[in-house]
């Protein structure tokens, strides 16, 4: 799942600091005028940009699009902010990796209800036997992903794989945002089968995903600095061509020095580069129910085992 | 098989740039593994909210800005308004330029704020780290000063050569940058960012400004000036080949395609459409930009008796003296000093008097034995007229101008800039002041830059405080768009000064008509001065964006110098000042026309830069 860069509500930023403050247990209260009165406690602030050189522990928040009439001790909290930085600042040192599962407890009747309900052959009626669950283990990474040349842009790109079977699962962490299943943290692993590789070997391969991605959306990161380079290469051949050895008096070897340096300014600018960083990782176990079924139609009568991923919605039939 | 020049200059263009990417790498797994080794696991809650925090920083690519987000809390705080023009130059510079143009707008339509924003935009995605800002010295303050106040960056002005290599954001005079042993560090490091104020002095490309500025290592790359075009088109092409070589082709194809004559151009829409690649020229009349007006009051002020003897007294000193001892530069003190206010002049001539006076108060008394030089009859005659002089400014205890300067600061609440070029008047206004009960506050060059911030805060916010004495020095580079009110105690003979003094208050961001006192007192050489700026150069009231105009004049033709000229030749005969003054005003009224003609190249080949 990638992330393109979206400018944040006024709301969306007002929730964003509330979740921020009881992440940190400070105390906070919304006042009037739409104001948060926070109480944080900061030993040393880090500087961004150095507007704030002194502790403080006392923030009054004030969002929207319009800051007339507000009061003067009170601070715009707005995307590209101080503050919002400052808060987005604090929490890269929190959730670099956690350790989480999805609880079963669902009736087994209502997941076969589900079961029925996405079973893909329509025309088919499907009868559930014999059924037994566990939990898999999944690494899910975030990752940022930078192109940068003379130009440069980054997004927020996810994967997940389950180390049991080394199945990719592109959208999970979405699915876990957007399921109706709760994600509880857990210290205790619950049991299922053991993973058949690496933490290591499933991080690398995250990471090939994620690089594949970026090549595949953003396959002109290479050519398109590329073409501006030749451009201004072209341009400057011409220009030292139609001049002659020197310019201005200068030498022929001063004028080549001078080219070279040019050159080189030009390389160093148009230089394309892709810079994958991770950001966190969570260590997921996640619900698995296999079932034995009966799938008849027009009197044909299909038998095998399927699993399904509550959590994804996502039925495999197994050979 | 060795390659000849053009086969190589082939093998270079052949290059294909080698694409670079960057792998997470092996401490990020250990991170991991450890973390789940140890079970040092943090909640799912703030996982999520990591990621979410993550998502908000990602900077997007060029199709949204950062910089407006990013200072809009800051600009709330320092009252900085943005205008449309400005930023169409930031999209169209990292847009299209590609971080490389000549930013010309007219004078007054914020420059620096679109080479900042340029800037910044380029620091906060990571682009820009090393950043280099040449300015004639007199702007390094101030740049400075703006880069902190309304961007949050903390230049540091390089000096020494150690400087260059430590500092990342540094800020320099070009002075400062060429010289030898600076220009050998700056030449061997890599700039992300290179921006030059002032460049039309990088017309020449024999000199070693525009030698050094070619040779630094820079992605991108800014050029600011107020004229691009000021002589002939050898010089433009000049400064556009500095930003980019090759634009407008050799000297040799631009001057057979473009060059009529020096002045001239030809194929005019083949060249306009090729500076406007890279020159952005804003004029005032295409913006919506609006200054507020200048409602300027020439306060005439009569001296009393005694005043008007030490004037004449003074006055004819000077004429003396300059025949005398030659000593102009002390003598034009002395006169300027005898218009701000009696006391600014009684030091200077008791210093005049006994140069080592102030030292000897301070040290043993000479021996008896020293030898004396003996007076001659044109030494005595000097200390004779200097005696009188002193005794007569010792016998004025107050000065007709503070009165007038006292009625004006009484007339309401507003908070007012007081200008003078000498500390003696400084201490008296204060002084005055203070004798009314209004709190003031002496600025001056004597103040460290921290003070100078406090003293201005506590201008703005502090209700009790009614004025800030400013002297010149102590002036430059702030910015006091929250007053309204200036006084010009006394008038700088330099319109360029007056015209800083006037830009502290008036300028962008200012959202109030600006008043302005100027305190002249009659039948003295300030008169003349106070007719020839304000009625034949109409200096006052020009918009900010023909300014340059008249600075440009004035620059070549010294209104001191003229001074000082009309003293030694002419009677003491006010009447032959004022024609000798008039005529001086005649012609630069001239000047100002002919330059204002010759600057129709300028509109011709920049009209309609978008």
């Amino acid at each position: 799942m990638t992330y393109s860069h979206k400018t944040l509500t006024a709301e969306e930023t007002e929730a964003f600091i509330i979740e921020s403050l009881q992440l940190s247990d400070s105390t906070y209260r919304k006042i009037e005028g739409g104001l948060i009165e926070a109480f944080v406690p900061v030993k040393r602030p880090s500087s961004f940009f150095g507007i704030e050189q002194q502790p403080f522990d006392r923030l009054l928040m004030a969002f929207g699009d319009d800051p007339r009439g507000l009061p003067t001790e009170a601070e715009l909290v707005s995307p590209g902010s101080y503050r919002l930085n400052w808060f987005i600042d604090g929490l890269r040192s929190r959730g670099r990796l956690c350790q989480a599962y999805v609880p079963f407890n669902l009736p087994l009747s209502k997941i076969q209800k589900q079961v029925r309900t996405l079973w893909p052959h329509r025309h088919e009626d499907l009868y559930l036997g014999r059924s037994s669950s566990s939990h898999e283990f999944y690494l899910l990474a975030n990752f940022k992903s930078s192109l940068k040349s003379d130009e440069s842009k980054e997004y927020i790109d996810s994967a997940a794989i389950n180390l049991v079977n080394g199945a990719i699962e592109d959208d999970l962490f979405e699915c876990l945002a957007a399921s109706a299943w709760p994600v509880k943290d857990c210290v205790q692993t619950p049991a299922g089968p053991e993973p058949t590789m690496t933490v290591a070997q499933a991080f690398q391969q995250l990471v090939d995903v994620i690089l594949a991605r970026a090549e595949a959306e953003y396959g002109h990161w290479r050519t398109e600095p590329q073409g501006r380079f030749t451009d201004e290469l072209e341009r400057l051949e011409a220009y030292y061509e139609d001049q002659g050895p020197s310019r201005a008096g200068g030498t022929c070897k001063e004028s080549a020095v001078e080219r070279q340096h040019l050159m080189t300014e030009l390389r160093d600018k148009f230089r394309p580069r892709l810079i994958i960083k991770w950001l966190n990782a969570a260590f997921l176990y996640l619900p698995i129910v296999q079932f034995q079924y009966e799938a008849i139609s027009a009197g044909n009568v299909r038998q095998g085992q399927l699993r399904y991923e509550p959590v994804t919605g996502a039925i495999v039939e197994m050979v | 098989m060795v390659l000849d020049e053009k086969q190589l200059i082939q093998v270079e263009s052949a290059v294909v740039l080698p694409a670079e990417v960057i792998l997470p790498d092996d401490t990020d797994y250990e991170f991991i593994l450890k973390g789940q080794k140890q079970k040092a696991f943090d909640t799912w809650k703030a996982f999520q909210l990591s990621y979410k925090a993550e998502q908000i920083a990602a900077r997007p690519g060029f199709e949204s800005l950062l910089c407006l987000e990013h200072l809009r809390e800051r600009w709330r705080k320092a009252g900085v308004v943005t205008y449309p023009h400005q930023l169409k130059v930031l999209r169209r510079v990292v847009g299209k330029m590609r971080g490389r143009a000549i930013l010309a707008d007219e004078v007054g339509l914020g420059k620096t704020i679109e080479a900042a924003m340029v800037l910044i935009e380029y620091y906060l995605r990571g682009l820009a780290k090393k950043v280099l800002i040449l300015t004639p010295a007199s702007l390094c303050r101030q740049w400075q000063m703006e880069l902190q106040d309304k961007f949050g960056l903390r230049f540091v002005t390089a000096r020494r050569p150690e400087d260059w290599e430590h500092y990342d954001l540094v800020v320099a005079s070009i002075d400062a940058a060429k010289r030898p042993e600076n220009a050998e560090v700056i030449l061997h490091l890599n700039y992300d960012m290179l921006i030059v104020d002032e460049a039309h002095k990088l017309k020449n490309v024999n000199t070693r400004n525009y030698q050094l500025v070619s040779g630094i290592h820079k992605k991108y790359f800014l050029l600011l000036t107020a004229t691009p075009l000021q002589n002939n088109l050898k010089e433009l092409y000049n400064l556009i080949t500095l930003l980019r070589p090759g634009q407008l082709g050799s000297y040799r194809s631009f001057r057979k395609q473009f060059v009529a004559d020096n002045r001239t151009p030809r194929n005019v829409d083949n060249l306009k459409q090729l500076l406007g690649e890279v020159v952005i020229r804003n004029r005032r009349a295409n913006t919506q930009v609006a200054f507020t007006k200048r409602i300027v009051e020439q306060v005439c002020v009569e001296l009393s008796e005694t005043e008007r003897l030490l004037y004449r007294t003074v006055e004819q000193f000077i004429r003396n003296d300059l025949f005398r001892t030659g000593n102009t530069l002390a003598l034009i003190t002395l006169q300027r000093e005898i218009c701000s206010s009696s006391f600014a002049a009684a030091l200077t001539l008791v210093k005049m008097l006994a140069p080592n006076a102030a030292t000897a108060l301070a040290t043993a008394p000479v021996p008896a034995t020293a030898p004396t030089p003996a007076p001659t009859p044109a030494s005595e005659q000097r200390a004779q007229e200097l005696y009188q002089a002193i005794e007569l400014a010792g016998n004025i205890q107050e000065n007709s101008k503070m009165k007038v300067l006292e009625e004006i600061v009484s007339r309401d609440n507003e908070k007012v800039i007081i200008f003078t070029e000498f500390l003696a008047t400084q201490q008296y206004i204060m002084a005055r002041l203070a004798n009314l009960g209004m709190k003031s506050l002496p600025f001056d060059g004597s103040s460290s830059a921290n003070r100078k911030e406090w003293l201005k805060g506590l201008f703005r916010e502090h209700p009790n405080v009614k004025a800030l004495v400013c002297t010149e020095t102590g002036g430059e580079g702030i910015n006091l768009q929250f007053c309204r009110t200036l006084i010009n105690y006394d008038l700088p003979w330099n319109p360029m000064r007056i015209e800083q003094r006037i830009g502290r208050v008036h300028r962008l961001g200012q959202t109030r008509d600006v008043r302005i006192f100027n305190l002249y007192t009659k039948n003295t050489v300030e008169e003349h001065i106070v007719r020839l700026l304000a009625e034949k150069i109409n200096l006052f009231q020009t918009v900010v964006g023909d300014l340059d105009l008249i600075l440009d004049v004035f620059s070549r033709n010294s209104l001191e110098q003229h001074i000082l000229a009309t003293m030694r030749s002419a009677s003491s005969e006010q009447s032959e000042f004022r024609r000798s003054i008039d005529a001086f005003g005649d012609k630069l009224r001239q000047e100002l026309e002919s330059e204002a003609e010759k600057r129709s190249l300028d509109r011709l080949l920049f009209s309609d830069s978008r």
